[in-house]
């Protein structure tokens, strides 16, 4: 049992891409975008927006989708709200926002529309599933059964694997045969998640006792893997740790994964017929087990138990050989050795029996060894970060080759189940701090380029001051007072010419000529009634001209100097205005107050991300440390074994030469 | 000097609500405190992408460009070039992905930038895969005027089932 909920755990995250993928194909939205004329701004801007969400969400960039979202939020996004909602719902699912994703579908069930409230249902039993909320992902399954006709296939492939695993998991009850076949029905033939869903079956029957229905379902699920192989497949579900925590999907269920899971198949199968004393069948299935993966030394132990059963001591000899040189300083290596001294023993052939058990002595310190190293490794701050590497597609994994090999079913154990959820956030926190370093980076170009515009309005202030206008104003100004001095003169004089134009002049000089000649002819005398009365009325005439020039003249200056005084204020009040302006250019407070915010927050995260890091840090050293300290107990129970089987050679006064200076395995066991 | 002040006392109340946020989420889950972190980074993401627009584009000069596909039975588009008056300002080359991502709704921002306000021409040159799997490139033109509002114009690709091929449309929105 403790291997399918492994197992379980493993797929969780490959389940969030099953989930993504999915999506993208199950929710066909209506474009709406190509008739612009018949809508409205505000239409046009939410169907701009919704399509920009669809852009990310459907090249699987959930963090931007989000934040597009986000953003189209205070518009809201009109007749595409609702699916916006799913579409939100479902990246925050893929993005790990378990608890947000489960409040939008909680509230989407309650849609009207029964294609809305079959997303939800769905999505809120995956959301549940993932979370390995079991209860709530059993009554989220029961309520998408009455929506079975509005799911796709691949929707409900996913959803039988869904119910089948729920009978996994649920240790309360034992289910029943028909069970299983019922919830394994809608699954076609040949689908990737059948071998698996078998191999847990039969996982679960083996801990009940129940061997040969195991077998059953072992071989049931052997036969399903060869298929599902050369089955197409939308994706890769068997996502490995150390290739990627998000690999992209293939076309097929690789050779990789489908050797991976025969190895585990061939090895459970083995063990199950060895309990049954059974050892013929368990060799066939221990000799399917490819070498030099990580179950090829159990299934090679299993193997040679199987053959001393059959007294075959001779090959089984030569099996435990090759376990503790292929695997040196492991616990298999460990085993065999000893396996190894205690056959040679009761064969009689202590002084090889004797050199096994140095050999172990040796294989031990080399355990002990790198435990040690281990351990120091996990007390280092940044063993973590050491682990890091970038892979091929631009992304950051989790590096294994620097863990000892001896330790690697520690490491293996390490990268699945908890720990490796616990792994899985450290990296994606990690990634999110480099992502905030490049926001924080953004943000002190920000504010770089509000101080250079600062500096720059600055700059065009003070060349605007030092330019020729203000001084243009000033004469300007000069010649209004000028002129109104003229104007004064003019009314004071009450002289007409200081006011008139060249045609003007001429005619005032024509009447002054015409006054002074009839001055002169006034003067001559004897002049006779008539003609005196005559000029008189000339003079009259002459007066009455000049007066009808002098006064429209000074009106019309006066009305005239007015407006250009009125003018030359209002260019003077802009001018001081400008000039206010340039004195104080603008500072930006609002904007800088954006940024100073946002640079506080992105601290502020960064802090949060570091304790978090921290904590799971210490989750997952602690759990390490755990482990490496029951290594050390296990150690010792063999070093304790290695030196009663020296002690008891000894003591059988058969073992070769005594030099204490000979090895170390000799000193211990004296 | 008042400003400053002001400057401050907000940098203050951060700083404590900030702190007040720290020691609230150390009470939570370590599932639910990664999650509330996540928020935060896209509200954060929200606010910059706001900000980054208003400082660098403002809607006085802002021009964006999108790029829309309807069906793409006779043209598999390669790759973009987009010129504002007659000057390449982004070449896009595209990927499966995102092409699928266009032809099932998706409408992508090609271009972001700056532009004086006056008379504008827009020229957009498409390269892909016309009918009968034949390389095809097709140009089209707009002409528009830039006032002081924030301009937005839409490339759309459509199919023209009349004449069996490709459509190219740019409008303003």
């Amino acid at each position: 049992m403790a291997k399918a909920c492994e197992l379980t755990a493993y797929r969780k995250a490959a389940l969030h891409l099953i989930c993504a993928t999915v999506t993208a194909s199950m929710l066909v939205f209506p474009k709406g975008l190509y008739a612009q004329e018949d809508k409205g701004q505000g239409v046009i801007l939410a169907d701009q927006l919704w399509g920009q969400v669809l852009y990310e969400f459907y090249q699987e960039n959930y963090q931007p989708g989000l934040v597009r979202l986000a953003i189209a939020d205070p518009q809201g996004l009109g007749v595409h709200d609702d699916q916006g909602l799913v579409a939100k719902g479902g990246m925050s699912l893929a993005l790990g926002m378990v608890t947000q994703a489960q409040d939008i579908f909680t509230e989407l069930a309650k849609h009207q529309t029964p294609q809305v409230q079959a997303q939800a249902w769905f999505w809120l039993s995956k959301s549940f599933f993932d979370s390995a909320q079991w209860s709530m992902a059993q009554q989220g399954l029961q309520k998408t059964q009455a929506f079975a006709h509005l799911y796709r296939s691949a929707e409900r492939e996913q959803l039988a694997y869904m119910h089948s695993q729920m009978l996994v998991v649920n240790t309360t009850k034992v289910p029943e045969q028909w069970q299983f076949s019922a919830a394994l029905e809608p699954l076609p033939e040949g689908s990737g998640y059948l071998p698996y869903l078998n191999y847990n079956r039969g996982l679960m029957q083996l801990n009940q006792g129940l061997l040969p229905e195991a077998l059953l379902s072992f071989e049931l699920a052997l036969g399903q893997v060869s298929a599902a192989a050369q089955t197409n497949w939308t994706q890769s579900w068997w996502g490995s740790w150390a290739s990627g925590l998000w690999p992209n999907p293939v076309s097929n269920l690789s050779p990789l994964e489908s050797a991976g899971l025969s190895d585990r198949l061939y090895l459970a199968m083995g063990y199950a017929h060895l309990g049954a004393n059974q050892p013929y069948k368990a060799l066939d299935n221990f000799a399917n087990i490819r070498q030099q993966q990580q179950d090829s030394a159990k299934a090679l132990i299993g193997y040679a138990q199987a053959l001393v059963t059959q007294g075959e001591i001779p090959l089984a000899l030569a099996i435990w050989q090759k376990v503790s040189e292929d695997f040196p300083g492991s616990l298999a290596a460990l085993q065999s050795l000893l396996a190894m001294a205690w056959q040679l023993e009761h064969a009689g052939d202590e002084q090889q029996a004797w050199q096994k058990l140095q050999g172990a002595l040796e294989q031990l310190t080399l355990a002990q060894k790198d435990v040690n190293k281990t351990l120091g490794w996990l007390q280092q701050d940044d063993f973590l970060f050491s682990m890091i590497s970038t892979n091929a597609s631009g992304g950051q994994d989790v590096q294994v080759q620097n863990w000892p090999k001896s330790q690697g079913d520690i490491l293996q154990s390490l990268l699945s189940g908890q720990s490796k959820q616990q792994l899985t956030s450290w990296l994606d926190l990690h990634q999110q701090q480099s992502q905030l370093q490049i926001k924080q980076t953004d943000l002190a170009g920000f504010r770089q380029l509000l101080e250079e515009r600062q500096q720059s309005a600055i700059e065009r202030g003070e060349k605007i001051a030092q330019g020729d206008f203000v001084q243009h104003s000033q004469d300007l100004q000069r010649q209004l007072s000028r002129l109104t001095a003229v104007l004064v003169q003019a009314e004071s004089q009450q002289d007409a010419s200081l006011l008139a134009n060249q045609t003007q002049l001429a005619q005032l000089a024509r009447l002054k000529k015409a006054q002074v000649r009839l001055a002169d002819i006034l003067k001559a005398g004897d002049l006779s009634p008539s003609y005196a009365g005559r000029l008189a009325r000339v003079e009259g005439i002459l007066k009455w001209q000049f007066a009808d020039n002098y006064h429209p003249l000074l009106w019309q200056h006066k009305q005239s100097l007015q407006q250009a005084k009125s003018y030359l204020q209002q260019t003077v009040q802009s001018q001081t205005s400008l000039l206010a302006r340039i004195g104080t250019p603008p500072t930006y407070t609002l904007e800088y107050q954006k940024i100073t915010h946002m640079e506080l927050r992105i601290q502020g995260l960064q802090q949060n991300i570091k304790q978090l890091q921290l904590g799971m840090v210490e989750l997952v050293t602690g759990q390490a440390r755990q482990a490496l300290s029951e290594r050390v107990v296990h150690l010792q129970q063999f070093q304790q074994n290695i030196r009663l089987a020296m002690l008891r050679l000894q003591d059988k006064d058969r073992n070769p030469v005594k030099d204490p200076s000979d090895s170390k395995g000799g000193s211990d066991a004296q | 000097m008042q400003h400053k002040v002001v400057t401050w006392l907000v940098v203050l109340l951060l700083f404590s609500s900030l702190k007040g946020y720290g020691q609230s989420v150390k009470e939570q889950p370590l599932a639910q405190q990664i999650e509330g972190l996540k928020k935060q980074i896209i509200a954060l993401n929200r606010d910059l992408f706001i900000l980054e627009e208003d400082l660098l584009f403002p809607s006085s000069t802002q021009l964006a460009v999108y790029l829309s596909v309807d069906v793409g039975t006779y043209f598999a588009l390669d790759s973009v070039e987009l010129k504002i008056n007659d000057k390449t300002v982004t070449h896009y080359l595209y990927t499966e992905q995102q092409i699928s991502a266009l032809h099932r709704g998706g409408v992508q921002k090609l271009y972001i930038g700056n532009l004086a306000q006056g008379q504008h021409e827009i020229s957009a040159i498409f390269h892909g895969m016309g009918p009968q799997q034949r390389p095809y490139k097709r140009a089209l033109a707009l002409h528009f005027d830039k006032d002081d509002e924030a301009k937005a114009l839409e490339l759309q690709i459509r199919d023209s089932r009349v004449k069996l091929q490709p459509k190219f449309e740019a409008v303003e929105l």
